[in-house]
C-alpha cells in the first residue's frame, strides 16, 4: 500500500464504520439478543420474494430501455432538444417518490391520460396500474433515464480514435452496436445493474403506494415497521443485516457476469461528430422516451401551476425550506465527490494490482461503492441518534448526520460517473505524471482537475440533485427545523393542501433543473 | 480552484450556521414539547397557539416535531430519562398504553370536567384535546349512492374501488383495521378477504391515499368525517363527503401529556389545561381539522353543523390495542393475500 492509498482507505473504513456503529448502537439498545427466529417465518420469505423478484425485472427492464436511447444520443449529437433531453435525464431521480407517483398516475392511471385518450377513441378501457405492473413502470421510470445517463457518460469518455476509425471503416447500424458500442458497454452494464437493483431493493413508497395490497411489500416495509410500530431496534438492525447481505450477494454475482473492463488508450476529446440522418428506428427510440419520460414531468409541471403561489412565496417554512435544502445538498454533495476522488485516487494509484490488501480493498470498495443503498436511511439516523443521545449540539450533529447520509448515499452514484474518465485518464497521464514527478495537489490541478472537470461536473450535479430530492434522512431530523423542501411537500400533502404540494414539487423540479444546467457550466470554469 | 473550493466551503459553513436555529434568551423559561409536524407547520394550529399561551406565561415554547405521532413517541423511547421534552403532543388512543410503559408519562392533574366526549374519559395521564371518526369519504362525482354501512361497502361494486392505509405504517390504516375489529371481531379476516376485491391499493400513509383520491384515481378513500369541512371552510367546495356508516364509527383521540420528571412540569401542566380552554378549542378544529372535545369561544364554521355525526362511536381500550396488534396485523395481511 502506497501513501497515496490513505485517503481513500480511510475514506471507506469512516463510511464503513458509519454504518456498523448505527448498526451497533440498534442491536445494543434493543438489549435481549438478536430475535433471529424472526429471519425464518414465511411473512419475511414472502417479502424477500418480492423484493427480489420486483427489483430483477426492473433491473432488466430499465436496461434494455435505456440501451437504444443512450446509443441514440452518443451517436447523434446534434438534434433540437438533445441538451434539454439529457439533462432531463437525471430529474427522476431527484424527486421523491411521493411526487413522482402523481405524475405517473396523470399518465398511466384509471384517468390517466392515457385511459382518457383509449376512452375517447372508443375503447371501454381502463389501464389498471395498481400491481407489479405498476411497481415497474414507476421503477423503470425512475432508473431508465439514470441507465441511459450512465451508458452515454461512459461511451463519451472513450477515446476518439475508436469512434473515428468506425466511421471510416463506415461501422453503422447493427454492426456498429454489435462490433463497438455493446463491447464497450458490456464491461460498464454489471455495474449500472448493481446500481438499479440497490436502488429497487430499497424502495418503499412506490412499491406499497402503486404495488395493489400487502403481497406487495419489499423487505424495507419490515425494516420500517419493526422500527416504528414494533419498536423493535434490534430486529431493525437485523433485517437491515440480511438485505445488506443479500444486496452484496447480488452485487458479486453481478461482478461474475461483466468481464474486466477492456483497455482501450487513446485521446480523451470528445469524438469528432460525423454528421449522420437519424434512421425512423432512432427517431421512434427518441419518441418514446421522451413520451415516457418526459409526459409524466410535464404532467407535474401542469399540476404545479395550480398552487397559490401569493400564499406559497408569504410563507417562511418555503425560504427555510430552500435555504436548508441548499446547504444540506452542496456539503453533501461535495463531500461525495471529494471522497469518491479519493477511493479511485486509491484504487488506481495505491496498491500494486496483485496484492493481498489490493483485493482487500476492492471488496470494501464495492460495498462502499454500492451496496450502501440497502441500508435505509431511516436506520443509519435511528443508530446514530441512539449513539449520540446527550452529546451537546444536537442541532449541529443532526445536520452534520443528514449531510453524511446524503452524502453515503451519493456515493455509488459519483463513483460511477467518476471511475471510467480517471481509469481513461490514468492509463494516458501516469507515466507522463510520473516522469515529470507530479504528485499530490500538484498532481491533482495540473493533470487530474483539467481533465476530469466534466465527469466531475456531472458528479457533483448528480450529488445534489439526489441529497435536493432526499426525504429520508432529512425527514428523521424535522426536530431540529430542518425543513427540507421534500419535507415540506409531504407536510403539505399531510394536510389536505395537495395544490400546494404539487407547487413546490414543481419548485423543485425547477431548482434540479437550474442546478443540473449550473453544473455543466461549471465544468468549464474548473477547466 | 483550490482557493474556490475553499471559499465555497466557506460559504457552506457560514450557511450552514444560519439556517440553524437561534437558541431562546435565557432569561425565561422555556417549555419544549414534542408533537408531530403538520400541528406545528404555518398552517396548523402551532403558530397560533403559541402565541396565545405565551401571552399570558411568561415562557418561551420550543417545538420538537420528529415526524407523526408515532415518531414522537419512539423519539420518547430512543431519549428515555433523558429526554428534553417537557410535554408530548399528538399521541393517539392507540399509542398511549405503549407511552405509559416507558415510565415517562406523568399524571395529568388537569381539570377535566369541561370534556364533551362520546366517551366518558376516565385516564389519569393524558388529556384528550381534539378527537375524529374515521370515515369513507366518497367523490359526490363519481359515486351518487354512497355505501351506508360496512356490510356495503364489503359488499359492494368493484369497479368503484377504495383506497386504504397500510396498517403496518400509518395510524388511520391501523384505526380501519380496529374499526373491522370492533364490528366483526372474529370474522374480521373473513371480511377483509372480501373487501379486497374492492381495495385499488393499500398505501403507506394518509398522504399518499388522499392524493390519489383527490386526484380522480378511486372514488372513495378512508379518512376522517372532518374531511369534508376542509374542503368547505377553506375551498368552499362540497364535491367530497363523508359516508355515514350504520355500525358506527371508529374514533380517534389525540392527547397531550406531561413528562415525569421534567422541571417544567408546571408549565406542561398549564398548556394541557390551556388546550381544552374554549381559545384553544375554538383554533383546534379549523387549522387542525378535527372536532373539539370541549366548548369552544366562538362558533365553528357552518359546515361543521353538516358533518356525519356517527350513532355510534367506537374505540377499543388501548391495553388491549397494545396487546393485540401484531396478531391482528398477521390475520389482516392473511386475508389480504389470499
Amino acid at each position: 500500500m502506497r501513501a497515496s492509498a490513505l485517503p481513500g482507505v480511510a475514506v471507506i473504513a469512516g463510511f464503513g464504520a458509519f454504518i456498523a456503529l448505527a448498526l451497533v448502537a440498534l442491536m445494543v439498545a434493543g438489549g435481549s439478543g438478536l430475535p433471529l427466529d424472526r429471519l425464518a417465518s414465511p411473512y419475511t420469505r414472502s417479502l424477500l420474494a418480492f423484493t427480489l423478484t420486483q427489483s430483477f425485472l426492473s433491473v432488466v427492464l430499465s436496461i434494455l430501455g435505456a440501451l437504444p436511447l443512450a446509443i441514440v444520443l452518443h451517436r447523434h449529437q446534434r438534434f433540437f432538444g438533445r441538451a434539454a433531453l439529457v439533462r432531463l435525464l437525471a430529474l427522476p431521480l431527484a424527486l421523491p417518490p411521493l411526487v413522482a407517483v402523481f405524475g405517473l398516475l396523470d399518465v398511466w392511471g384509471r384517468s390517466g391520460l392515457v385511459s382518457a385518450s383509449l376512452q375517447a377513441l372508443g375503447f371501454d378501457v381502463r389501464l389498471d396500474i395498481f400491481g407489479l405492473q405498476g411497481v415497474l413502470l414507476a421503477h423503470v421510470f425512475f432508473n431508465l433515464p439514470l441507465a441511459a445517463r450512465l451508458m452515454l457518460t461512459h461511451l463519451e469518455r472513450q477515446p476518439a480514435t475508436t469512434f473515428r476509425l468506425a466511421d471510416q471503416l463506415a461501422l453503422e447500424g447493427w454492426s456498429r452496436f454489435a462490433r463497438l458500442e455493446w463491447p464497450l458497454l458490456r464491461a460498464h452494464l454489471p455495474g449500472v445493474a448493481g446500481l438499479i437493483m440497490m436502488l429497487c431493493i430499497g424502495s418503499f413508497t412506490l412499491v406499497l403506494t402503486l404495488g395493489g395490497g400487502p403481497s406487495s411489500s419489499t423487505f424495507e416495509v419490515a425494516i420500517y415497521q419493526a422500527l416504528r410500530f414494533d419498536f423493535d431496534p434490534a430486529l431493525a438492525a437485523l433485517y437491515t443485516l440480511v438485505q445488506l447481505i443479500l444486496a452484496g450477494t447480488v452485487l458479486i454475482f453481478l461482478t461474475r457476469l461483466g468481464g474486466a473492463p477492456e483497455d482501450r488508450a487513446g485521446a480523451l476529446v470528445s469524438s469528432e461528430e460525423r454528421a449522420r440522418p437519424l434512421p425512423i428506428w432512432g427517431r421512434l427510440v427518441l419518441g418514446l422516451a421522451i413520451l415516457f419520460i418526459v409526459a409524466p414531468l410535464a404532467a407535474l409541471v401542469v399540476g404545479g401551476l395550480f398552487a397559490e403561489w401569493g400564499r406559497l412565496f408569504g410563507m417562511a417554512r418555503l425560504w427555510a425550506a430552500i435555504g436548508t435544502s441548499l446547504v444540506i445538498a452542496t456539503s453533501a454533495a461535495l463531500l461525495a465527490t471529494l471522497a469518491s476522488y479519493a477511493m479511485l485516487v486509491a484504487r488506481l494509484r495505491g496498491f500494486r494490482a496483485s496484492s493481498q490488501a489490493f483485493r482487500f480493498y476492492e471488496a470494501g470498495y464495492g460495498m462502499v461503492g454500492s451496496a450502501v443503498l440497502a441500508v435505509p436511511p431511516l436506520v443509519l439516523g435511528a443508530g446514530w441518534f441512539l449513539a449520540m443521545r446527550g452529546w451537546p449540539a444536537p442541532t449541529l450533529i443532526a445536520a452534520c448526520l443528514v449531510v453524511l447520509v446524503n452524502a453515503l448515499m451519493a456515493l455509488p452514484f459519483v463513483l460511477r460517473i467518476m471511475s471510467p474518465a480517471f481509469e481513461a485518464s490514468e492509463r494516458r497521464y501516469s507515466a507522463l505524471s510520473a516522469s515529470l514527478g507530479l504528485m499530490g495537489m500538484n498532481r491533482f490541478l495540473r493533470v487530474d482537475a483539467p481533465v476530469l472537470a466534466k465527469p466531475f461536473a456531472v458528479a457533483l450535479a448528480f450529488a445534489l440533485v439526489l441529497s435536493v430530492g432526499d426525504l429520508g434522512a432529512a425527514a428523521l431530523f424535522g426536530a431540529y427545523d430542518l425543513v427540507t423542501l421534500p419535507v415540506l411537500i409531504l407536510n403539505l400533502m399531510g394536510s389536505y393542501r395537495t395544490d400546494d404540494a404539487a407547487g413546490v414539487a414543481l419548485l423543485l423540479g425547477l431548482f434540479v433543473f437550474a442546478l443540473i444546467a449550473l453544473a455543466e457550466r461549471t465544468h468549464k470554469v474548473l477547466g | 480552484m483550490a482557493n474556490r473550493l475553499t471559499q465555497f466551503t466557506a460559504l457552506s459553513a457560514l450557511a450552514l450556521a444560519m439556517v440553524l436555529p437561534v437558541t431562546a434568551n435565557a432569561d425565561d423559561r422555556t417549555l419544549t414539547i414534542y408533537t408531530y409536524d403538520s400541528f406545528v407547520a404555518d398552517w396548523g394550529p402551532g403558530p397560533v397557539l403559541t402565541e396565545a399561551f405565551e401571552a399570558e406565561c411568561d415562557c418561551i415554547i420550543e417545538w420538537v416535531a420528529p415526524g407523526d405521532g408515532v415518531a414522537v413517541l419512539n423519539r420518547l423511547r430512543f431519549e428515555g430519562d433523558s429526554t428534553d421534552a417537557d410535554l408530548v403532543l399528538g399521541l393517539d388512543t392507540n399509542l398511549t398504553a405503549e407511552a405509559v410503559a416507558t415510565g415517562l408519562i406523568a399524571p395529568h392533574q388537569v381539570d377535566v370536567s369541561v370534556l364533551d366526549l362520546p366517551i366518558a374519559w376516565t385516564d389519569d395521564s393524558f388529556v384528550p384535546f381534539d378527537f375524529g371518526y374515521f370515515a369513507v369519504v366518497y367523490d359526490t362525482q363519481a359515486i351518487s349512492t354512497p355505501p351506508t354501512s360496512l356490510v356495503d361497502l364489503i359488499e359492494g361494486d368493484a369497479d368503484q374501488p377504495i383506497v386504504l392505509q397500510d396498517p403496518r405504517t400509518s395510524t388511520p390504516g391501523l384505526g380501519f383495521m380496529l374499526w373491522m375489529k370492533a364490528v366483526y371481531g372474529d370474522e374480521a379476516g373473513e371480511k377483509w378477504a372480501q373487501l379486497s376485491e374492492r381495495i385499488l391499493t393499500v398505501t403507506p400513509g394518509w398522504s399518499e391515499a388522499y392524493g390519489l383520491f383527490t386526484s380522480g384515481e378511486a372514488p372513495m378513500v378512508l379518512s376522517y368525517t372532518t374531511s369534508p369541512a376542509y374542503h368547505m371552510v377553506v375551498e368552499e367546495d362540497e364535491r367530497y363527503q363523508a359516508a355515514a356508516f350504520e355500525e358506527g364509527h371508529y374514533m380517534q383521540i389525540e392527547v397531550a401529556a406531561a413528562v415525569e420528571g421534567s422541571p417544567e412540569i408546571d408549565l406542561a401542566r398549564d398548556f394541557m389545561a390551556f388546550l381544552i380552554a374554549p381559545e384553544a378549542q375554538s383554533v383546534l378544529p379549523v387549522t387542525n381539522w378535527m372536532l373539539p372535545v370541549a366548548p369552544g369561544s366562538e362558533a365553528l364554521p357552518e359546515p361543521f353543523e353538516r358533518l356525519v355525526t356517527p350513532a355510534d362511536a367506537l374505540l377499543l381500550d388501548p391495553e388491549t390495542v397494545a396487546a393485540e396488534r401484531q396478531g391482528w396485523i398477521e390475520e389482516w395481511l392473511d386475508a389480504m393475500s389470499r
